[in-house]
């Protein structure tokens, strides 16, 4: 409201962050995870005196540098690059609350990167010791700057006493840091042994590569223990109304949270019976399908964790539509659009309320909805009179739980409605009971017009 | 359409606004450096490749360098993270508006930087088997670079003049805007763009002297060599700096050209420093190359001096609220120098192991 709205036809804002946000965790939880892995590796080469290991962690850390240190970075920038375009005034609310804290996450960053680099064109310069000294600062800085993005993530669904103390320590240890922060040190160490059976799975020879796969699969087990106690914990201590989208109030969350479960279940029996207990058999293709299993598992959970969250981007505090609840009062009694910045007009009059209720349109629904694709808003109020879509609006937090409610004078949510209704073919489809009899008076009102559809 | 700039909410600043400001100024100084080399060396490494087709020492040289370029992408995106969240928390009304008008360009910014960072580990993986067609995995992944250098300058330049912003989103919401438009925008982006051909000269002069040490001849050339192009860009800097200057809005140039004492006086402090450079740096490469980093600092001053005048009458950072987080800071200052001694002590190290393994 305070922005202006990047419109993307099709797929919105919500899923353009998603699509570069799950593939930056796939392989950020991997940057972490897998710096352990590769010292570990070093080590256990280094303790069997066996030369045939070292070079397949040789391998495998050139594979790193190119997945981690290039796709990995990039990436994290791109979800700080996509939320400040699609979500400014929540990425806004997130940079002023923790910017001492990203400021701590950069210089963890920072070592991570010089000391990847290190370890990588180390390897033939730097004796044993030192090289491994390298892997472990490498692994502690990746960790550590996890646990600041965690405490920082973990604040938008849960604020805790941030809401009414606004204290930087309560922000960042809010009720979900450590169980979440639990969760993702298991994603992290499954991740890295999930990248690990794609570079043993490639190894040609059968016994070496036996070894790695063995050594790689178990990398998944602590995960499959820990996951299901930590999570039931995490999800203890989230609000309860996400707990109920999540378990059967929205039927779409609750398909991709049961599928989060399945999926992993299935990612660790397939890992246990075939690559930790027949590493011999185990064969590239296989490796490439437990990581696609891995990486749907995190696209859904992900999804999952930003949908519960709805009707908020950071919870009690900032509606999905970057609205703060503390705007809201002033909103309803001098107008969203008095309030507004970036819109053609300042108050709804007879002659400009469709382009009234256009501009209310992008700045309290566009930011989660498309006109045409997802969450399309001509196909959500298909058939729907304006009346009907007033009624609607004047109750979308209790009809709907995920939505924000519409926040304006009555002049304008009649605005809207009318706005919205016009989304539909000039005469609503005689299939509608409730249209049928309103049919002619409406179309007489717009004009009269027939369109090609009827 | 009547107010644009967004209000900046209701959470203060978590320290002084001039702190802000200093960390802003001081780490984008600290990324210019890599960021001159990677998009200037770039270039130079095509030209190199190029001319290596029939000169065995551009050959060499253009090797030597396209294994660097990997690492400064990775310094330049690193060091550019903290100015870039420092701008965010003060600037952000300003910075994402004009971000979002821009957004598809601006959002690209992240794929090219991608292909072009795989195309420069994929040159220098694969030097010798790319052959004579390498120079072209080269030439893309500079090009994307320039580019991204093209966007950053139009988006720094946008956010600065909100009077464009009405039109610009009048005529499409799509985040299709590429704000070219603004006349200042072409020799700015010159002038970073020279002035990162010169630093890269520097720099390959630099490379060349550590060359000499091995192999006299060589070095000595990539050096000459270098500095040539060093003295060359800097003379061009004054035609483009010109032009640069002539772009502003008179009130704006004004206050470098005598009207405001701070402005008028850090020009001319850092051209001086910079004729100093020209002058010495053949004899004295070390006197030079300290001189010119004292230019860059004294412009990264002035960027941000310019800023304020741009904004003078919109938007004011100092007028924000503060409310400090000293000990969240205190925690930052100390994980900095953590930080900063264990990225020392591995550099330090490897380069230990280098001169060793040379000496053997």
């Amino acid at each position: 409201m305070n922005y202006p709205v990047w419109e993307i036809p099709q797929i919105g804002g919500g899923m353009t962050i998603g699509l570069i946000a799950i593939l930056h965790v796939f392989v950020s939880h991997f940057a972490v995870g897998g710096g352990l892995y590769l010292v570990l590796a070093e080590r256990k080469a280094y303790r069997e005196n066996d030369p045939a290991v070292l070079e397949y962690v040789k391998g495998h850390s050139l594979f790193f540098v190119l997945v981690v240190l290039v796709f990995g970075a990039v990436s994290g920038v791109g979800i700080w690059w996509s939320i400040g375009l699609v979500s400014p005034a929540a990425t806004s609310t997130l940079l002023h609350v923790f910017v001492w804290a990203w400021a701590i996450e950069w210089v963890f960053f920072a070592v991570e990167i010089a000391a990847a680099f290190v370890y990588y064109y180390g390897w033939d310069r730097l004796d044993r010791h030192t090289h491994l000294i390298v892997g472990w600062i490498y692994f502690i800085a990746a960790w550590l700057s996890l646990f600041v993005i965690n405490g920082i993530l973990t604040f938008m669904l849960t604020p805790g006493r941030w809401l009414t103390t606004r204290e930087f320590w309560h922000a960042f240890w809010n009720p979900t840091a450590i169980p979440s922060l639990i969760l993702r040190t298991m994603v992290c160490l499954a991740l890295a042994g999930l990248y690990g059976l794609v570079t043993a799975g490639a190894i040609p020879d059968r016994k070496l590569k036996a070894k790695m796969v063995r050594f790689a699969a178990t990398w998944l087990l602590p995960a499959s223990l820990v996951l299901p106690v930590g999570g039931a914990w995490y999800i203890s201590r989230i609000p309860p109304l996400a707990r109920e989208i999540s378990m059967g109030g929205s039927p779409a969350v609750t398909i991709f949270a049961g599928l989060s479960i399945a999926l992993s279940a299935v990612l660790f029996v397939f890992t246990f019976f075939g690559p930790y207990q027949r590493p011999q058999h185990f064969t590239l293709p296989f490796a490439f399908m437990l990581a696609l299993v891995g990486l749907s598992v995190t696209g859904v959970t992900e999804w999952v964790r930003e949908a519960v969250r709805k009707p908020y981007v950071i919870y009690g505090y900032m509606y999905s539509n970057g609205i703060a609840k503390r705007e809201q009062e002033a909103i309803e009694r001098d107008g969203a659009l008095r309030a507004a910045r970036w819109v053609t007009t300042r108050e709804v009059r007879e002659d400009n309320h469709l382009e009234a209720g256009r501009n209310l349109y992008e700045i309290q629904c566009a930011s989660c909805h498309t006109m045409d694709g997802f969450n399309g808003m001509r196909f959500a109020v298909k058939g729907w009179r304006e009346e009907f879509i007033n009624f609607q609006l004047q109750h979308l937090s209790e009809l709907k739980g995920f939505m924000p409610p519409f926040m304006g004078t009555e002049a304008e949510r009649r605005a809207l409605a009318a706005w919205l209704a016009d989304l539909n073919p000039k005469i609503p489809p005689i299939t509608e009971p409730l249209a049928q009899h309103k049919a002619l008076p409406i179309a007489v009102a717009m004009g009269g017009v027939q369109t090609a559809d009827q | 359409m009547i107010p644009l700039i967004p209000h900046p909410g209701p959470i203060p600043l978590p320290a002084p606004a001039w702190l802000l400001e200093a960390l802003l100024v001081f780490t984008l100084f600290l990324h210019l450096l890599p960021m001159s080399l990677l998009m200037g060396g770039g270039t130079l490494t095509v030209i190199s490749e190029f001319l290596g087709r029939r000169d065995d020492r551009h050959r060499r040289l253009a090797q030597a360098t396209a294994r660097l370029l990997p690492v400064l992408v990775a310094f330049t995106i690193t060091l550019g993270i903290a100015p870039l969240l420092f701008l965010q928390v003060l600037y952000g009304p300003l910075f994402f508006s004009s971000s979002i008008l821009m957004a598809w360009p601006w959002l690209s910014i992240i794929g090219m930087m991608l292909i072009g960072y795989y195309g420069y580990y994929w040159h220098s993986f694969q030097f010798e088997r790319l052959g004579q067609r390498a120079v072209w995995v080269t030439l893309a992944s500079a090009a994307l670079f320039t580019i991204i250098g093209l966007l950053f300058t139009s988006n720094m330049v946008l956010m600065l003049t909100p009077a464009r912003w009405g039109t610009l989103y009048r005529t499409g919401r799509s985040g299709l805007h590429l704000g070219f438009a603004e006349p200042t925008v072409p020799p700015r982006f010159l002038h970073m763009f020279v002035a990162s051909l010169a630093l890269s000269g520097l720099g390959v002069a630099i490379l060349g002297a550590a060359k000499a040490r091995a192999d006299t001849a060589f070095g000595l050339w990539v050096r000459r060599y270098g500095l040539r192009w060093f003295v060359a860009a800097t003379w061009l800097q004054l035609a483009v700096g010109l032009w640069f200057l002539a772009s502003l809005p008179p009130s704006i140039r004004l206050l470098f050209l005598g009207g405001g004492t701070i402005e008028t006086g850090l020009l001319i402090v850092a051209l001086a420093l910079a004729v100093i450079s020209l002058l010495t740096i053949q004899r004295w490469l070390a006197f030079g190359t300290v001189s010119i980093l004292g230019t860059v600092a004294l412009m990264a001053i002035i960027r941000h001096r310019l800023r304020a005048a741009y904004l003078a009458s919109e938007f004011d950072p100092a007028k924000l609220a503060v409310q400090p987080q000293i000990a969240v800071f205190a925690l930052f200052m100390l994980f900095l120098v953590c930080g900063i001694a264990a990225i020392a002590w591995m550099v330090w190290k490897f380069a230990l192991a280098a001169t060793a393994r040379t000496e053997k």
